[in-house]
């Protein structure tokens, strides 16, 4: 049987696709910056927020700083299209890893590149190289009970934690089921 | 045989109240859950329960934002439009730039009831307790960012969804 205007209150609705387009509309910057601020900003004591990681057993090799950098290098220099060696990288960028934006603009503008294409490159290569040296350099900051963002519970046993978890309300339909009717044209 | 069978039990629908039906748990609000399952291989969450294998050399971490009802409408178009504003810069910033993952995705996660936000990362290399926090730098860097680096496409959001599939990843 094909049903018609089947509507739950928690479940899927047809024509939610038309109200949600209308509602997005309606949306200020107001008020999307206090939601943003009630259930996503990590400092909001109201929000709800579940990180679940999964490790690998196997351990990767540590590997050098200064190799993984050449490594990302050669792929950002490969992926904004410009075609130098991998050798040729590598041995103009040895040295002090403040020196390396210097020395790959001056590599690259030594193959004949417009300059303002590679300014434009080298800013965001810049950016990039900035980030990674911030995360690597990083000291593992001291984050969780203390915060702003309320109590961090460790769960160590998944099924113990759903138990203490309050359940949502049961879905129901919006009118009784026996006033369902079998559709001529169905919309589905 | 059918007939035989239903003769016997005397079998009748359930009333719609005796129907057991899947229901989303509520987080608890102001509080950090965290749930970090080391040593094991496969993710109920990203990779779908697969099974333990110790030459699987993947990482993986979520960090769930439990948002709101389905029925909200306008909790839901927020975060339909939040999703859409920060997607690029969460991917620019927790793959172009960090390179934390080779699989970077964030979005809407749609539950039984309830929604949320949700940046996923999918890596070859370890996803430590660091990541966690350049995870939550990401979420708070969108408060300082400035209005004119906010650059999206709102057309995915108002174009009406068509087919059963699009439609129910709306709701």
């Amino acid at each position: 049987m094909i049903l018609a205007e089947v509507s739950f209150t928690n479940l899927a609705r047809v024509d939610l696709g038309d109200t949600d387009i209308i509602n997005v509309q309606k949306v200020s910057k107001e008020e999307l910056l206090s939601f943003y601020d009630r259930y996503i900003h990590p400092s909001s004591p109201t929000r709800s927020v579940l990180s679940v990681h999964v490790a690998s057993q196997i351990q990767p090799a540590p590997s050098h700083f200064a190799e993984q950098l050449l490594d990302g290098i050669k792929l950002f220099v490969a992926s904004e299209g410009y075609e130098i060696p991998p050798l040729e990288l590598s041995s103009a960028l040895q040295g002090e890893l403040s020196t390396v934006p210097q020395k790959l603009y001056a590599l690259i503008m030594s193959k004949g590149y417009d300059k303002a294409r590679v300014e434009v490159s080298m800013a965001k290569g810049t950016e990039i190289l900035k980030a990674q040296t911030e995360m690597n350099g990083i000291v593992h900051r001291v984050e969780g009970n203390g915060s702003k963002g309320g109590k961090e519970i460790r769960i160590t046993d998944p099924g113990a934690f759903k138990k203490t978890l309050k359940v949502d309300i049961k879905p129901m339909p919006v009118q009784p089921l026996e006033t369902f009717y079998e559709s001529s044209s169905p919309k589905l | 045989m059918t007939r035989i069978v239903e003769e016997t039990l005397s079998a009748k629908p359930l009333d719609f109240n005796q129907v057991e039906t899947t229901r989303s748990l509520i987080l608890p609000t102001g509080n950090f859950c965290l749930y970090r399952r080391a040593k094991i291989l496969g993710t109920k969450v990203v990779l779908e329960k697969t099974v333990p294998n110790p030459e699987n050399i993947n990482s993986g971490l979520e960090y769930y934002c439990q948002v709101c009802s389905t029925t909200d409408a306008k909790g839901r178009a927020c975060l339909q439009l939040l999703a859409q504003v920060s997607r690029e810069k969460a991917f620019d910033f927790l793959r172009t730039k960090l390179q934390l993952g080779y699989l970077v995705w964030s979005g809407v996660r749609d539950g039984v009831s309830m929604k949320g936000y949700v940046p996923s990362l999918i890596s070859l290399r370890t996803l430590d307790i660091e990541s966690l926090y350049r995870v939550r730098d990401l979420l708070k860097s969108w408060r300082t960012r400035s209005n004119s680096s906010w650059i999206f496409s709102g057309r995915p959001l108002l174009k009406c969804p068509q087919g059963i599939s699009h439609l129910t990843s709306r709701v």
